[in-house]
């Protein structure tokens, strides 16, 4: 029997859980001589433990129930492989069937409705209601599961289906049985025509010695069908961007490999912080685009063309900078008609102000207390003095790479990270003519309030009016613990985030705002981070100490995925996500509401993942 | 609020945290491993009963990059909004084209503030209200989502064309204003105060629709050309030779020089030194001499020596010591780091002054070589910064870590190295002290 965890120990297993995808492959060795310049002996960890940690090893030591997870996952890529490659493998799929199946509801329901109808995508799913009533069980309910197993394979089987899985929470039964959640996303032909998102109710016949559990049972909780003739995004890049030079050496290759090929002066890292500013630099009408870089490589500004492909004037300009950026913003920061450019590097950011043809001028460096790792940036004006103010998320108390400047503590509601700064827009009452008012800067953070949990990781903000007293309230995205709602009265913040109903704990990484519902107010939505692993282990309420529930749901809240936040009228907001059904991302950076069909609701895009090597041992 | 750290209430516990930590991060920087890798990126269709469809296969767009940013614009002003990703994995830029087979009109609304308004009207709030009583609502924003600002003009979608009968404009400086009832498939300019709406035309670029998806994919460069930040001298590192074993690099004095490491084993080192014979008379009139240090064992160096002839780099030509690799990869580790790849041939292009400017990692075209020896007497004599050799500039001073390289170097009982960059490091004290008086 696994003995409860010491509460101490709990942050630390956690961590193992959410990277037990990861894995410890080394390179091959070959026997003929390297084409090297010289040997070097491997680098090695310099953890108190780390020499010896097994991160796979001690994630199974600790959580037995991951090798029936692990068990459970072969099984069910058994029954796809058998569903989708080629024709049905009728007996392939029934070697997942359990001597003792007890029935199964049937796989795709009777009828569905037409609940979304766009151009020619349609959505249909099975109507809310009662649960999905049991087949039979022995011989002949398996015989039953697998005609409706055949069947769907006839839909959906063919050169380029695909199903994904995941396995959200494993439940011990009894000594030969285990419950499993699972969510399937199954797709016939590349990018369509049909998809079916499907929620079931596994409960397997196996012990943690049978690497092949079979199906005692299987409930239906949840059947939707997509058809969509052809994929909604056709993507041009090649088209606007393949004919420059520059563009597979710094847009083709990954962060690892320029990190790994770049003066390590240069600050650069490997995670891929870099971001983008869309505005219209040139004044013709037409939007462009700024782009960050990692350190060495000069930041882009890509102006639309006629013709629709881009060029590219950093350098003509004077914003092709080397530093390692990670924000911009193009916005008019002296009300002068034109576009002027943000951007951020390290602690820094660098302010320059349009010529009003697209050049950059009179650049202003500002740099705000403390070293700390700058994020994302907006702009608004909080004092409604007609000016730009400037609000910079910072992430870490350092500089350099994923957590510089020191680790999370404790990792659930970490409180050690960077401060950000409200920078107050002093242009207008600027005492220096000959600078035209531009550049003056302050910072307000302390005076407006703003100093109030100004410790968290920040990775993101957004500025909306939420509780419609016409200012802007500010919300801020954070990792490794709870978020920031600053609500504006005069200029003057108060963090109202638990009042407000944004108290959760979550590992945060981006917020974007629109009225999803159509009912007048503005609702929020949070990327965090999904993980099945996170949640498979923090549900076993069992497996923590009593007095430690809080931790055990905070952990859980950590691994649910996205937050949906529907605004109540007044500031206030309400969790709607499971019945909006838009908690997984999965490791979810800066989501954004975006209207795909023009239909008036907006929908969401979601980029994920986060650390992708070359070994392809994965979830 | 603040609550303390209960795992940092011991210093073994804390010391374990940051093992798992160092763990993880070594598994992921040092021995390729994933953490949450190969994730797709998600699509949801608002189903505008409160509910969402997760259509992401259906989208093309379920890229298993490693997404980090997304912007949203209206890139061929065809009336749907396009997508701009930014990926941490190759390719780290991708523009997608909307290709939504809806017909619904849509309008597109521009805002300019005035008076004591920004004029970006960030912060605007605009009212649609459509016959069915229904209303939509937008702001101006300036940056949302994570490092990433989308288009600041407005798009609505008008749904199933249900007939717009208000349009509001709440302006950041609290004016609430009327505007007449624009025509939708059109982009409109709203500035503050005018209470007119004005159309910009914005032809969409027709020929986007047909165009078929042209993806970027990830590419792996075989050869890297390095230019350093700061150029790193050099001229007391020893550089063997077959003639002269007590030679340093700063005795080559008197113009740019490219230290070539290959081995007779290696055929692209081989293939490269053709090219150079190829180019002798060019590279020559550049005023480049090339250095060739054979990475042989010594009982090949006989071989190599031999070889080196036929290329016609024998004069100044040299076998790679066990000292010179020592000192190479402690260079390395400063310069590129210690996981950086070491491949043959690699080439440092060093200045007239003995300084290390260029790596270049993987075969280098003898043009490149012509184009940077260009680039480099150019560059004002002066300058710490090798500006010319690339696009772009930097802002900041970039100061190397010379006290850390010494340090490696005492280690490793290379004394006389170490002094010699202690001195820079000194240097670089005296060049803070000045920064911070001036």
């Amino acid at each position: 029997m696994p003995t409860p965890l010491s509460p101490r120990s709990v942050p630390l297993c956690f961590l193992l859980l959410l990277a037990i995808a990861s894995s410890c492959g080394k390179e091959e060795e070959t026997t003929a001589r390297a084409e090297v310049l010289f040997e070097r002996e491997a680098a090695r960890p310099v953890g108190v433990v780390g020499e010896n940690l097994d991160l796979k090893k001690s994630s199974h030591d600790d959580w037995p129930t991951e090798i029936l997870h692990d068990n459970a996952k072969h099984s069910l890529k058994e029954l796809f492989h058998a569903m989708l490659d080629g024709d049905f493998d009728r007996s392939r799929a029934a070697t997942v069937l359990a001597e003792d199946f007890a029935g199964a509801s049937a796989l795709q329901p009777a009828t569905l409705e037409v609940v979304r109808e766009t151009g020619r995508l349609q959505v249909r799913r099975e109507s809310a209601g009662a649960l999905a009533p049991s087949g039979e069980g022995g011989e002949g309910g398996r015989n039953a599961f697998l005609q409706q197993v055949e069947a769907m394979s006839k839909q959906f089987g063919g050169k380029h289906a695909h199903a994904d899985f995941k396995i959200i929470s494993v439940d011990p039964q009894d000594a030969a049985h285990f419950a499993t959640h699972v969510l399937v996303q199954m797709h016939g032909l590349e990018g369509g025509p049909l998809l079916a998102n499907m929620d079931w109710s596994v409960v397997w016949s196996g012990t943690p010695e049978v690497e092949l559990p079979t199906i005692h049972s299987l409930q239906r909780n949840f059947y939707e069908e997509i058809e969509a003739p052809q994929p909604l995004f056709a993507e041009l890049t090649e088209e606007v961007f393949g004919a420059f030079p520059f563009f597979a050496r710094d847009f083709l290759q990954g962060s690892a490999d320029l990190y790994r090929r770049s003066d390590r002066l240069s600050g650069n890292s490997m995670m891929g912080w870099q971001g983008l500013a869309v505005g219209d630099v040139n004044g013709d009408g037409l939007d462009d685009l700024y782009i960050c870089q990692p350190g060495g490589l000069p930041n882009r500004l890509f102006l639309r063309q006629a013709d629709g492909r881009a060029t590219e004037t950093a350098e003509a300009a004077g914003v092709a900078f080397l530093e390692n950026s990670r924000a911009a913003l193009l916005v008019d920061l002296d009300n002068d008609g034109d576009q002027d450019l943000v951007v951020s590097m390290g602690s820094h950011l660098v302010i320059g102000y349009n010529d009003g043809r697209g050049g950059f001028a009179g650049l202003t460096p500002v740099t705000p207390d403390g070293v700390s790792f700058v994020h994302s940036l907006t702009a608004a004006d909080y004092d409604q003095d007609g000016d730009l103010d400037v609000y910079a998320c910072r992430y870490n108390t350092g500089e350099s790479g994923a957590l510089g400047g020191g680790l999370p503590v404790p990792y659930h509601d970490a409180d050690n990270g960077g401060r950000n700064v409200l920078l107050r827009n002093d242009g207008r009452s600027a005492a220096d003519p000959g600078q035209a008012g531009r550049g003056i800067f302050t910072d307000v953070t302390s005076s407006v309030g703003l100093e109030q949990n100004n410790s968290k990781f920040s990775l993101a903000s957004v500025w909306e009016d939420f509780d419609n007293d016409g200012d802007l309230d500010l919300f801020v995205a954070n990792d490794f613990g709870r978020n920031n709602f600053y609500r504006n009265d005069d200029g003057r913040f108060t963090d109202v985030a638990e009042a407000a109903g944004l108290g959760d704990l979550a590992a945060s990484m981006g917020a974007t705002v629109s009225d999803y519902d159509r009912d007048g107010d503005l609702d929020l939505y949070l990327s965090n981070m999904f993980s099945s692993a996170g949640l498979r282990i923090a549900s076993q309420e069992d497996r923590f100490k009593s007095d430690n529930e809080q931790e055990r749901e905070a952990f859980l809240s950590h691994a649910r995925g996205n937050f949906l936040f529907s605004n109540n009228g007044d500031g206030t907001f309400s969790d709607v996500t499971d019945e909006a059904g838009v908690s997984l991302g999965r490791w979810a950076w800066g989501a954004r509401f975006v209207d795909f069909d023009n239909d008036s609701y907006e929908d969401l895009y979601i980029p994920n993942g986060f650390i992708t090597g070359p070994d392809k041992d994965d979830l | 609020m603040t609550s303390q750290s209960p795992e940092s209430e011991t210093a073994a516990e804390a010391d374990e945290y940051l093992a798992a930590w160092e763990a993880l991060s070594h598994l992921i920087m040092e021995e390729g491993g994933s953490w949450s890798g190969r994730e797709k990126n998600c699509a949801y269709l608002n189903l505008g009963n409160g509910r969402f469809a997760n259509v992401s296969p259906t989208t093309s767009a379920d890229y298993p990059d490693d997404a980090r940013a997304v912007a949203v614009l209206d890139w061929d002003q065809d009336g749907r909004l396009d997508l701009v990703l930014k990926n941490r994995t190759g390719p780290r830029l991708r523009l997608l084209h909307n290709r939504s087979t809806d017909n619904n009109p849509w309008l597109r609304l521009r805002l300019r503030g005035t008076g004591a308004s920004n004029r970006d009207a960030i912060g605007s709030l605009v009212t649609l209200t459509l016959a069915d009583g229904k209303r939509l609502v937008q702001s101006v924003h300036g940056g949302d989502g994570y490092l990433s600002q989308s288009t600041k003009t407005l798009h609505f979608g008008l749904g199933d064309g249900s007939e717009i009968q208000g349009l509001q404009v709440r302006w950041p400086d609290g004016q609430v204003e009327e505007f007449p009832l624009p025509d939708t498939r059109k982009q409109w300019l709203l500035v503050q105060g005018s209470g007119v709406l004005s159309e910009q035309a914005r032809p969409a670029l027709a020929r986007f629709a047909g165009l078929d998806p042209s993806p970027a994919s990830l590419q792996v460069e075989s050869s890297h050309r390095i230019v350093l930040a700061d150029r790193l001298p050099m001229a007391e590192v020893p550089l063997p030779a077959y003639e002269n074993a007590a030679r340093k690099v700063g005795d080559l004095s008197g113009g740019p020089v490219l230290i070539n490491m290959w081995g007779t084993w290696c055929v692209g080192c081989q293939k490269e030194l053709a090219e150079f014979k190829q180019s002798a008379a060019e590279l020559s009139a550049a005023g480049l001499r090339i250095i060739a240090i054979s990475n042989d064992e010594a009982d090949q160096q006989d071989l190599a020596q031999k070889r080196i002839t036929t290329f016609g780099l024998q004069d100044a030509a040299g076998p790679a010591t066990a000292e010179y690799l020592k000192v190479l990869a402690l260079l390395y580790d400063e310069l590129l780091g210690a996981n950086a790849p070491s491949v043959l041939p690699t080439s440092l292009l060093l200045d007239d002054r003995g300084q290390l400017c260029v790596i270049y990692q993987g075969p280098v075209e003898p043009a490149q070589l012509l184009s940077d020896v260009a680039a480099l007497r150019r560059a004002p004599a002066t300058a710490r910064f090798t500006g010319t050799l690339q696009e772009g500039r930097w802002l900041s001073v970039r100061v190397r870590d010379f006290a850390g390289l010494a340090n490696g170097l005492r280690q490793a009982g290379l004394n006389d190295l170490a002094a010699y960059y202690t001195t820079f490091a000194e240097r670089d004290a005296e060049r803070h002290r000045e920064a911070a008086g001036g």
